[in-house]
């Protein structure tokens, strides 16, 4: 029946996901926290160059766009998307369950399909959750002021990265079969992104790659005004990878 | 196309050199055999004589470095989704999602032969006396391997598939099991189970292959390999015999004597020997014992212990 393996996929994320939205949680928790204690101004002006956001980021809203969803929210999603992408289809439960979906009548590719759609799924429904995670102080604080446009807007472009990275996983993992592999690629390809990131912001003369790097920012409290043609590039790069992923799948021999 | 559904009618699964090599060992080499409708057919192997690598060849899980396996008459790989609706198979390692239990695992599978009566699982649930609403995480390797078997019969499958299925199955399970098969080869369908243990093919299987370090040694008709049965036998006298009764006995090999015990391995009955052995002296002490697969493989085959 179609859909199937989606479910059980979607089951697993949402499993895992809620150590994800746990940590989120936590981490909001501590930014709160720290900004209620005082950021020393050199900590806030790293932030802030990290982040890509303007001086001075006393606000509580300006420290938790740049130092939440500039920096340490998109790590978070992204290391978990990597974590489940390659789990669901590299996991030793998984890898074991593997030779029994096999011999039901479906064929290898929609297998693939099925997971990498858990998958997104997942992740878009784990950004709900750190919506949610946010509201929650903006309700008990009514000072703080969130727009609600504006947090819709970011948790959507907060999971665009985390999607790509953690089906990058699964297609590796689909490909290979190894879990450990499909992890570390994955986190290379992650540190190298989030490197240039990072550097066109640091760096003045790096400023050109502002627009290769700019998909891994979130924009909070502001929405996107980009985030459409955004979604669209993440579309067809996501296309791309389902299609190597199912290819590789298909032709692969289970022989571990 | 008519020889393809000649042979379909002829053969349920067959393999034509199929060879399978892991980098530079070997899996499988030139494998040939032929699996006919409706009869039980066993695959009797060593650990490691290559039976899980048939078996995954078949299933399309894993690829052949040459030649081809044919299920129904249609390619392992080219058609293997048609050839799955038409299999049920029990994999030789088994694992299940641990924190659901065994009604929604069932249900999940159901699901993915496009839904099969619940009744039917009720049924073989029933039979293989195996609690469908118990944590898998807290069922043993005994149940779980029943649930892999309720999944792989649920769908009356024309072609059953059961690799290993009585390693981890407790004697009543086992024994529920070989009804099952025993009614599924009456309904004329097939089976194909694999197995490292003689005294089970024996039993169960019409024809046996006999596979030893990747190559197909022969193939056997189960009444041939009942009829080739031996056991180990020791006696105990409570005086000297006349040895040569004994040596001159053709069912009778490997003679040892210790004083007046006797040991020896005999083809057949063995209660044959142990009348002769009380028309010589009081038997003290009679033990006899059947065979493992290596002693069988060395003395049938004459192939060594693969280790």
């Amino acid at each position: 029946m179609p859909g199937e393996v989606f479910i059980q996929a979607l089951r697993t994320t949402l499993r895992v996901w809620i150590r994800c939205t746990t940590l989120n949680a936590i981490a909001i928790a501590g930014l709160l926290g720290w900004h209620a204690a005082g950021v020393p101004q050199p900590v806030r002006q790293a932030f802030a160059r990290l982040s890509g956001e303007g001086m001075p980021l006393t606000s509580l809203v300006d420290w938790l766009g740049a130092a939440g969803f500039g920096i340490l929210f998109p790590l978070i999603l992204s290391g978990y998307a990597i974590l489940i992408g390659s789990q669901l289809m590299a996991g030793k439960e998984e890898r074991e369950m593997l030779a029994l979906v096999l011999a039901f009548p479906i064929p290898r590719w929609r297998i693939v399909i099925e997971k990498a759609l858990g998958l997104t799924a997942g992740i878009l429904l784990a950004t709900t959750g750190l919506r949610l995670c946010l509201i929650i102080p903006a309700l008990i604080w009514p000072t703080l002021a969130i727009s609600a446009e504006g947090l819709s807007s970011a948790s959507f472009e907060l999971s665009l990265p985390a999607i790509l990275i953690g089906n990058l996983a699964l297609a590796i993992a689909s490909a290979s079969g190894r879990l450990a592999y499909s992890r570390w690629v994955s986190l290379s390809v992650l540190a190298g992104w989030s490197g240039l990131v990072f550097l066109s912001r640091l760096v003045n003369g790096l400023s050109f790659l502002s627009p290769l790097t700019e998909s891994l920012s979130v924009q909070f409290p502001t929405p996107n005004p980009a985030l459409a043609r955004l979604a669209l590039i993440c579309a067809v790069l996501l296309s791309m990878v389902w299609i190597a992923a199912a290819r590789a799948f298909a032709q692969r021999d289970l022989s571990e | 196309m008519i020889y393809r559904r000649l042979l379909c009618a002829i053969f349920v699964a067959r393999t034509e050199n199929l060879t399978k090599l892991y980098n530079n060992r070997i899996g499988i080499d030139s494998l040939t055999l032929e699996v006919e409708p409706g009869e039980v057919f066993g695959f009797l192997g060593l650990n490691g004589a290559g039976k899980t690598t048939t078996i995954r060849l078949l299933m399309d899980l894993i690829r052949p470095t040459s030649g081809r396996a044919l299920l129904f008459g249609m390619d392992s790989h080219a058609q293997s989704v048609h050839i799955r609706k038409l299999v049920g198979y029990l994999p030789a390692q088994l694992s299940l999602p641990r924190f659901t239990n065994g009604a929604n695992v069932l249900r999940y599978f159901s699901n993915l032969r496009g839904g099969v009566p619940a009744g039917k699982i009720e049924h073989f649930a029933e039979r293989l006396n195996v609690n469908l609403n118990v944590p898998i995480q807290r069922l043993d390797e005994s149940d779980t391997f029943k649930i892999g078997l309720v999944q792989a019969l649920m769908h009356d499958p024309e072609l059953l598939i059961l690799d290993e299925p009585t390693r981890f199955l407790d004697d009543a399970g086992r024994e529920a099991l070989y009804e099952i098969i025993a009614e599924v080869r009456r309904e004329g369908r097939t089976v194909f189970i694999s197995s490292r243990s003689l005294g089970e093919m024996e039993r169960i299987a019409d024809r046996v292959g006999v596979i030893h370090r990747g190559k197909l040694v022969t193939v056997e008709r189960g009444v041939h390999l009942r009829a080739k049965a031996f056991r180990e036998v020791e006696l105990q006298f409570a005086g000297p015999v006349p040895h040569e009764v004994f040596e001159s006995q053709p069912s009778l090999r490997n003679l040892r004597w210790q004083e007046n015990r006797l040991h020896c391995f005999v083809t057949g009955d063995p209660q044959a020997l142990l009348e002769l052995a009380r028309k010589q002296n009081e038997v003290m002490d009679f033990k006899a014992r059947q065979p493992s697969l290596e002693e069988a493989f060395s003395q049938y085959y004459g192939v060594g212990y693969a280790g």
